[in-house]
């Protein structure tokens, strides 16, 4: 009974606010201390559908979050595994090293970034958010990456090599077809770490980089409802959709 | 508990969207005070916004710390 | 395969000490030793897999030893089947094939007859989480000899094993090895199976081979008392070499051929070197043990006697000694081995 309660709670708390949500997005004229909106209107999405800036700053953050979690994986990959490989106080470090710039907070990164990456000209690039966004990302992805590595056998990469297999064979006949679900949720997280960051993109891109996420800040602070309500729905659904994706094979990971 | 805790924390506290939206408190939270010091058109204040990020390096680190040290003590000892 | 004064290290302890040994194609050779004593480590190092300090590996004629695992024509297999998760049983099988590029048409020839060989020639397009234990390491076997290597390691392979499934493997093990002939390292802790399996084995004790003979010589003629013991060997018996050359114990002499000199030793020697007889010394029954295959006694000495302690003789399983019986016993001079005594 209780645990139904509490299913119907979170459902609740997740369905409740999307709703809200959508009729904002869809309100003409919605004023306190009405509960529906004196009218409707198809505005935002019709703006969206039509490509306007709004479904720029969509592609923009699909593109730069998926590079995000690709490239992520590829770096964090053999960090993680190098930290799993670790002993003693060479383990405590790489894992401390690797969550440092998940904790630290994104203004602090960003503000540390900015001057740099200004004399290097990655600033109000996307180049240069991507760049950004992959510090916070290596980090939390290595440390997934040295989890999986740490309960992996690696005996079964030296019965590889004695039967023939040189290295790069092992990685990508091996290491990388067994932990190939975990490597999809790794990429799903990187997505996921990259698309909701609004500190980084705002320091880093310098205003000139729109995400949706900016999209969504920009339009509350403008006092446009119906298009910060558009905008922070492009920003909840892929995101349930990838988690929705990755969850399975991240739970049913195979053992050797 | 008290690794999970400690990431959670720090992550709460270096939140900046949440905070700057719903929360205009005396005193600011670190993260807006931190932003808004930075991108003031006094440069003078920028010094004190680099004070502020070294104050949430330096939360993060302790948060860093805290989250390792609970996430060995509760391992079994290496074989 | 021919390794000669090889030393490697185990992680930071010595791991091998000057080892050298020869296999021949298609031969046999197991090595035993107790828990620790290198076997592993011997096996990995000459795979590859462990780092060496000293000493050559040749396999085939081809000097090894700084070579990769990958290229030395050498399989080594752990001791739990380490199969592919993601690969069916068959590409389980053609997986050294493919990693060496071979033919399509070839390596479906050679994996089915690989798995042919094994019997599960049925299970090709299985899942190996499908498999029982016996078929498991069925296909690792199967999957270590595809490509025809010229060395084969087998890591403990039948200590983790019930008996039903350790026949199921040891006939495997033997089937394929008399098909493909390569030459064949075994390890493993156990004496009996040695016994089964081996052309000729070799005993490890602190990280040296110490012996090296067919398994019927080892085990009547160990060559140390280390080996002995390690054999277990239950009767160690104390006595003295005399300047003529005899060695005299309370269980009477027996005549030396001059290779052991003047003074303490020790003889040791199987329960079958003890014969019933109307003439010989007067042993009290102790304690009789009835095993799966066999029935043996214990016996002291009537009369306390220094330098003898409890022996284990043969005894009949369908009429066995009562506990208290009196007997009397001989002992067979060409079945016992004397060795010098260490000092205490």
């Amino acid at each position: 009974m209780i645990r139904w309660m509490a299913f119907a709670w979170a459902v609740a708390g997740i369905a409740a606010p999307l709703a809200i949500l959508g009729a904002w997005s869809f309100s003409g004229t919605w004023f306190y201390p009405a509960l529906l909106p004196r009218s409707w209107t198809f505005e935002s999405w019709r703006a969206l559908l039509s490509g306007g800036s709004l479904a720029h700053a969509l592609l923009v953050s699909v593109a730069m979050a998926t590079v995000t979690g690709v490239v992520g994986c590829v770096v964090a990959i053999p960090v993680g595994r190098l930290i799993a490989r670790s002993t003693g106080w060479r383990r405590h470090v790489g894992v401390a090293a690797a969550f440092l710039p998940v904790a630290t907070p994104p203004i602090a990164l960003g503000a540390g970034l900015q001057y740099s990456f200004i004399v290097l000209g990655l600033a109000g690039s996307t180049v240069g958010v991507i760049c950004a966004h992959l510090v916070p990302a290596v980090g939390y992805l290595s440390l997934y990456f040295f989890a999986v590595f740490t309960a992996f056998d690696t005996r079964v990469e030296e019965e590889a090599r004695s039967l023939g297999a040189a290295p790069t064979q092992v990685w990508l006949r091996v290491t990388l077809p067994i932990i190939r679900r975990q490597l999809a949720a790794a990429i799903a997280f990187g997505f996921l770490l990259s698309w909701g960051q609004f500190a980084l993109t705002l320091l880093i891109g310098g205003g000139v980089v729109h995400t949706l996420s900016l999209d969504v800040f920009a339009y509350l602070r403008a006092g446009q409802s119906r298009y910060a309500a558009t905008a922070a729905l492009l920003l909840i659904v892929p995101p349930m959709l990838v988690l929705a994706a990755s969850r399975p094979g991240a739970l049913r990971a195979e053992a050797p | 508990m008290g690794p999970a805790v400690a990431a959670a924390a720090i992550f709460i506290a270096g939140s900046y969207e949440a905070a700057a939206l719903l929360a205009p408190t005396d005193p600011l939270p670190l993260p807006v005070a931190t932003y808004e010091r930075y991108e003031a058109i006094d440069l003078a204040t920028r010094g004190d916004a680099y004070v502020l990020v070294l104050l949430g390096l330096v939360l993060a680190a302790l948060a860093v710390i805290a989250f390792e040290w609970g996430r060995t003590a509760r391992d079994l000892p290496e074989p | 395969m021919r390794v000669a004064d090889l030393v490697a290290a185990f992680g930071e302890q010595p791991g091998l000490d000057r080892v050298s040994f020869d296999v021949a194609q298609g031969e046999r050779f197991v090595v035993v030793g107790a828990s620790g004593a290198g076997k592993t480590t011997l096996l990995r190092a000459v795979a590859g897999l462990a780092p060496v300090r000293g000493g050559r590996i040749d396999v085939a004629g081809r000097d090894v030893t700084a070579l990769p695992p990958e290229r030395r024509d050498v399989v080594y297999l752990h001791q739990t089947p380490l199969l592919f998760p993601h690969l069916s049983v068959f590409e389980n099988v053609a997986f050294p094939l493919r990693v060496r590029r071979t033919r399509a048409a070839e390596v479906i020839k050679l994996a089915r007859e690989a798995l042919a060989a094994v019997r599960l020639e049925d299970l090709a397009d299985r899942a190996p989480r499908t498999l029982s234990g016996g078929q498991r390491h069925r296909v690792a076997l199967a999957r270590a000899i595809v490509a025809r290597p010229a060395v084969l390691l087998l890591d403990e392979p039948l200590s983790s094993l019930d008996p039903t499934l350790r026949d199921e493997v040891r006939e495997a093990i033997l089937a394929l090895q008399r098909t493909y002939r390569p030459a064949l390292v075994l390890v493993t802790h156990d004496f009996d199976e040695a016994g089964l399996i081996a052309d000729r084995v070799a005993v490890l004790v602190d990280r040296k081979i110490v012996q090296t003979a067919p398994p019927w010589e080892l085990f009547v003629r160990p060559a140390t008392l280390a080996v002995a013991r390690l054999l277990g060997v239950p009767n160690e018996v104390h006595g003295v070499v005399t300047a003529e050359g005899v060695f005299t114990s309370a269980l009477g002499c027996i005549a030396l051929d001059g290779s052991i000199p003047q003074g303490a030793a020790l003889a040791v020697f199987r329960p079958d070197a003890v014969h019933t007889t109307d003439t010989g010394t007067a042993v009290r029954v102790a304690e009789v043990r009835h095993r799966a295959q066999r029935t043996t006694a214990v016996v002291a000495l009537v009369g306390s006697q220094a330098g003898v302690p409890a022996l284990e003789i043969p005894a009949d399983a369908h009429a066995p000694p009562r506990v208290g019986d009196v007997v009397r016993i001989g002992l067979d001079g060409t079945r016992v081995s004397i060795f010098p005594r260490e000092a205490p």
